[in-house]
């Protein structure tokens, strides 16, 4: 019999709607990962990168990279999330170095204004000097307070985003909230 | 203001978090529905147009390694393959084989030959059996044109070498195969062939019959210049089961030992024209040893002339006629089209020989390819590391 040829009877319109496979696996996986991670990889690629519309187009040029990765992504080898902030690490790099400019975190982040509309006196006196600490802080110390602050990465996905060990994050990420902690006791 | 405590500064730092547009989250989340395609139509439809969008993307550094990585592995490829070609022809001796094919079908043809700058252009005889005929015909033009006489020692001898001459000895063996109840026709064809050639049979022996190991050798010498036609003859008699042509360039000795004979003449004309000068019988003693022994040598030289000369006119072939693979062997002409299993298996074995080499040749090009990009690429990503790391200051 053949099912090539068979056709049915008696339709007279037909429905045509678009044909998409089933979801896979790794296609579940990175819906995930977008949904979880989507405002976090935001806030890291725009703290490196202090401007919005690049920060935008890293934040896709990253989930972009990451989908056509998907299938390459071992999880043996780590947690998605650090995998995902990797990619976002670099592409955020190579726009800085194609912009030729010194990476600064955002010390004034756009969002900030419009928490600040709301904000008592004394809110946005502490945020001012938050962002003044921030801003003596080195790159590297400010890229690791994003990390862990604003992407909201653990010490093992820090340490795996960043090429280190777990405890080298620690340190570092001590050191750098005690430095800003002492850059905002002298401003008191 | 208060001091910042642990928890103040965790919350008052959240609260920095830069958070995305919402227009801009809209957008991101569509894409993702969709699968995140290629912003850039044109690169995605375009193999073409995605690198050349990828290049100018790059600047002239980035794509400085690329460049230099892609220039250092065709120069690998090039070298490799120029290296591989010196190698199959270089050397003093060339030794090349050959499958061709015979009157009588398919036969192994294998000819070598070696010795200092001449043996360039008698091995470029060997690529023609015709031009090598030729060759044995200037060797001994006193045989092709029928006058049996010793070769003309003449002072223009070296000159006419220089013009192009060459004077080549040539061996040749020869393997037929047939059913061992042809042997002795086969032989008695062989003699036949010999003697239209007028060629010498040195030795022979035949063994004939229908059992036992049957067979004939044959060592013969044939006129250089009718040697092909010769082997041609002997290939019609039974099929052709292998063929080894040799060749030597005796150019040069020949020349060396005709400018000796020359000078062996001059010296004898002095001595007999100082022998008819002598004025005491003590002078002639003398100059009649020293002329004897002139002529002795010159005698000698003449003889080693003769033989360099009779090893280029006559060539030495030798002829075997064998039954090991009697029931298989199909006479000339004739195919049984018979294909056993153990010539599929000796077919399979020959493939499989020939697709080895072949793979084994292209592993030895890629290898070092592969090993020259596989480096350019590591210290690529070292060198892009090191700028990202730079970049973040």
């Amino acid at each position: 019999m053949n099912l090539g040829r068979r056709r049915s009877r008696g339709v007279s319109q037909t429905a045509v709607a678009e044909a998409r496979e089933a979801p896979g696996e790794a296609e579940v996986a990175f819906d995930r990962l977008y949904r979880s991670s989507r405002d976090d990889v935001y806030a890291y690629v725009a703290s490196l990168l202090h401007d919005g519309p690049a920060a935008e187009e890293v934040t896709a040029t990253a989930f972009e990279r990451a989908y056509r990765k998907r299938r390459r992504f071992d999880p043996k080898k780590g947690e998605p999330r650090a995998w995902l902030f990797g990619i976002a690490r670099n592409a955020a790099l190579d726009e800085l170095r194609r912009r030729g400019r010194q990476a600064e975190l955002a010390a004034e982040p756009e969002d900030v204004d419009a928490t600040a509309v709301d904000a008592s006196a004394e809110q946005s006196e502490r945020r001012l000097a938050l962002r003044a600490g921030l801003a003596r802080l080195e790159p590297r110390e400010r890229e690791l307070i994003a990390l862990k602050f604003f992407a909201g990465l653990g010490n093992a996905e820090i340490a795996a985003v960043l090429g280190i060990s777990e405890s080298n994050a620690g340190t570092r990420l001590h050191r750098a909230v005690t430095k800003l902690r002492e850059a905002l006791d002298g401003q008191i | 203001m208060d001091r910042f405590d642990d928890d103040t500064l965790l919350a008052e730092l959240r609260e920095l978090r830069p958070t995305p547009r919402p227009e801009f989250t809209a957008e991101l989340d569509e894409r993702a529905a969709a699968g995140f395609p290629r912003r850039d139509p044109r690169a995605g439809a375009n193999p073409l147009a995605h690198l050349a969008a990828w290049i100018r993307a790059k600047s002239g550094g980035q794509m400085l390694v690329p460049a230099v990585g892609l220039a250092i592995a065709v120069l690998a490829a090039v070298g490799v393959v120029v290296a591989i070609g010196n190698h199959g022809g270089s050397g003093g001796e060339l030794t090349r084989s050959a499958v061709g094919s015979e009157s009588s079908g398919g036969a192994e043809m294998s000819e070598s030959g070696a010795g200092e700058s001449s043996a360039a252009e008698a091995t470029k005889s060997f690529a023609a059996p015709d031009r090598a005929t030729k060759s044995g015909e200037r060797a001994a033009p006193e045989e092709t044109e029928g006058t049996a006489h010793a070769p003309t020692f003449d002072a223009q001898a070296p000159a006419t070498k220089a013009r192009g001459h060459r004077d080549v000895e040539r061996s040749t063996t020869i393997v037929l195969g047939t059913k061992p109840d042809q042997v002795a026709g086969a032989a008695a064809k062989v003699y036949a062939a010999v003697h239209a050639a007028d060629g010498v049979v040195l030795n022979s022996s035949v063994e004939s019959g229908s059992t036992g190991s049957t067979g004939a050798s044959f060592s013969l010498l044939i006129p250089s210049g009718k040697v092909d036609d010769a082997l041609a003859a002997f290939s019609r008699i039974a099929e052709v089961r292998s063929r080894h042509d040799a060749t030597n360039d005796i150019t040069g000795p020949t020349v060396s030992v005709t400018e000796e004979l020359r000078d062996s003449n001059a010296s004898i004309e002095g001595l007999l024209k100082e022998l008819g000068n002598v004025e005491t019988e003590a002078e002639r003693e003398s100059v009649e040893a020293r002329l004897r022994e002139e002529r002795r040598r010159h005698a000698s030289i003449r003889a080693s002339l003769e033989h360099l000369h009779k090893r280029a006119s006559m060539s030495e072939v030798s002829v075997q006629i064998v039954t090991d693979h009697g029931a298989g062997v199909v006479p000339p002409g004739k195919d049984e089209g018979g294909w056993s299993v153990g010539d599929a298996l000796h077919d399979a074995g020959n493939i499989l020989t020939v697709a080895a080499g072949v793979l084994l040749i292209a592993l030895a090009v890629l290898a070092p390819i592969a090993l020259i990009v596989l480096l350019i690429w590591s210290l690529n990503r070292l060198r892009v590391r090191r700028l990202r790391e730079r970049a973040l200051g």
